[in-house]
């Protein structure tokens, strides 16, 4: 009789661990566009494989600046660095919030439309720029050069072969 | 009774087990909280911190004027970008500038916004140190250690005192909170500097990246190196606003130690800086 008990508390006991147990193994996000899945925890090992933006992974291991990781069938090391608890967001902009009109960009000065396409209304700038202090136009011009990807890829890949 | 020893055994197995699994998890947990990127901030947060940064750039481009030189400023982006692309807040859409003066510095502004100094590319002997500079700015803008800096919290924008609240309201208040903010930010940028904490992690992130991305990692300490030795009045720019630079090398020198980071194939890209960076 005593024996049953005890073995129904023990059953008990095993299912009050489960969450504690299921704790320890935790999913992370790769928040980097690649992240490498290395060999060892260590810059120069060896690439199991290429692991992209968003995907799952699950730590077994935890060091100060690197973790073991199970990712699909694979098990390797990446640098925290490169990770995050949550899934990482997409790009995010003001354009959408702040339309301008196409007349009005036509009326406005090229400099004052720049500005307010890219998300600092008239009324930013004209809270800010009672002394002339701040230089718009150079903003714009620095926010206009979008490069694709792609060439950021092949400028790599040249540079530093990897 | 000796079924009833083993039974009771069994049980003080079990307890023995969870006390050993939830200190482990909880240590694991605390790992975690100090190392990993909490990500506690939203998309309007986001939104509102690159308002920031773009008030903030204008304000450095009222200070410094941008230098107009289309091929080095893509040479520069291409280099930054490569680094941004490898870092942890691929949310963000980074923009690269040139600021025309002699000073040796570089800046950043929240929601990426990236300067450096056309005196300190001219103290730059390759690709590789390039990178570095930006590495180091890139993770000033990962970190949010403006954001953080100033105070302001931004768990959530519904949250009272965040980010999206403070700056995304109107009339005023709202107003005069902009600018307290903007005037603040550029005060930390070009007097007082971040705190010493901040840019010893913006170092080490940095390095990071570098190794990350296969540039060499020893570049910033090298760089910082050269910044120490050159005394002229230009180079003060940056002690000004940076802890001292021995502190920084000495950090960084434990930080290559830990990761065996002085071994290994790395790229400095030598040659291409030298084709794409020339004032002669």
């Amino acid at each position: 009789m005593l024996l049953k008990g005890l073995g129904i508390l023990g059953i008990w006991l095993l299912l009050a661990l489960l969450p504690v147990i299921t704790q320890a193994s935790e999913t992370l996000y790769v928040q980097s566009v690649k992240a490498k899945l290395l060999s060892s925890p260590s810059f120069q090992a060896d690439t199991i494989e290429v692991i992209s933006k968003g995907a799952a992974i699950e730590v077994v291991e935890s060091q100060q600046r690197w973790i073991k990781v199970n990712y699909q069938d694979k098990s390797g090391w990446i640098n925290k660095l490169l990770v995050a608890s949550k899934p990482p967001l997409n790009k995010v902009t003001l354009l959408e919030d702040q339309p301008v009109s196409q007349d009005a960009r036509r009326r406005a000065s090229s400099v004052a439309t720049s500005a307010a396409a890219r998300g600092l209304s008239a009324e930013d700038r004209a809270r800010l720029n009672i002394k002339n202090e701040f230089d718009y136009a150079a903003l714009s011009q620095m926010e206009s050069l979008m490069i694709e990807e792609s060439e950021v890829w092949e400028f790599l890949n040249e540079g530093i072969g990897k | 009774m000796y079924r009833h020893f083993m039974a009771i055994g069994f049980i003080a197995m079990l307890m023995a087990y969870a006390t050993h699994s939830w200190a482990e998890a909880d240590s694991k947990f605390r790992q975690r909280v100090h190392q990993q990127s909490q990500q506690d901030y939203g998309e309007n947060d986001i939104k509102a911190e690159i308002r920031l940064g773009k008030a903030i750039s204008a304000k450095i481009f009222g200070k410094y004027p941008r230098l107009d030189d289309q091929e080095l400023t893509r040479y520069v982006t291409l280099v930054g970008m490569s680094l941004a692309l490898h870092g942890n807040r691929t949310e963000l859409e980074y923009h690269f500038a040139v600021l025309d003066t002699d000073h040796v510095n570089a800046y950043s502004a929240p929601g990426g916004y990236i300067f450096v100094t056309k005196g300190a590319l001219e103290l730059m002997k390759d690709e590789a140190e390039l990178a570095a500079v930006l590495a180091h700015e890139i993770a000033h803008v990962t970190e949010r250690h403006i954001v953080k800096e100033l105070g302001i919290r931004s768990k959530d924008a519904s949250t009272t005192g965040s980010i999206g609240q403070l700056l995304g309201g109107a009339g005023g208040s709202a107003n005069i909170a902009f600018s307290q903010v903007v005037e603040k930010a550029t005060q930390i940028l070009f007097e007082a500097g971040f705190h010493r904490q901040d840019e010893l992690d913006a170092d080490r992130i940095g390095t990071l990246l570098l190794a990350t991305v296969g540039y060499d990692p020893l570049s910033l300490q090298r760089y910082l190196k050269k910044v120490h030795a050159h005394k002229d009045e230009y180079a003060q720019s940056i002690n000004t606003t940076h802890p001292p630079s021995q502190q920084r090398v000495e950090k960084l020198a434990q930080l290559i130690q830990d990761e065996k980071l002085n071994s290994g194939e790395y790229s400095v890209a030598q040659l291409r800086f030298a084709e794409r960076v020339n004032f002669n």
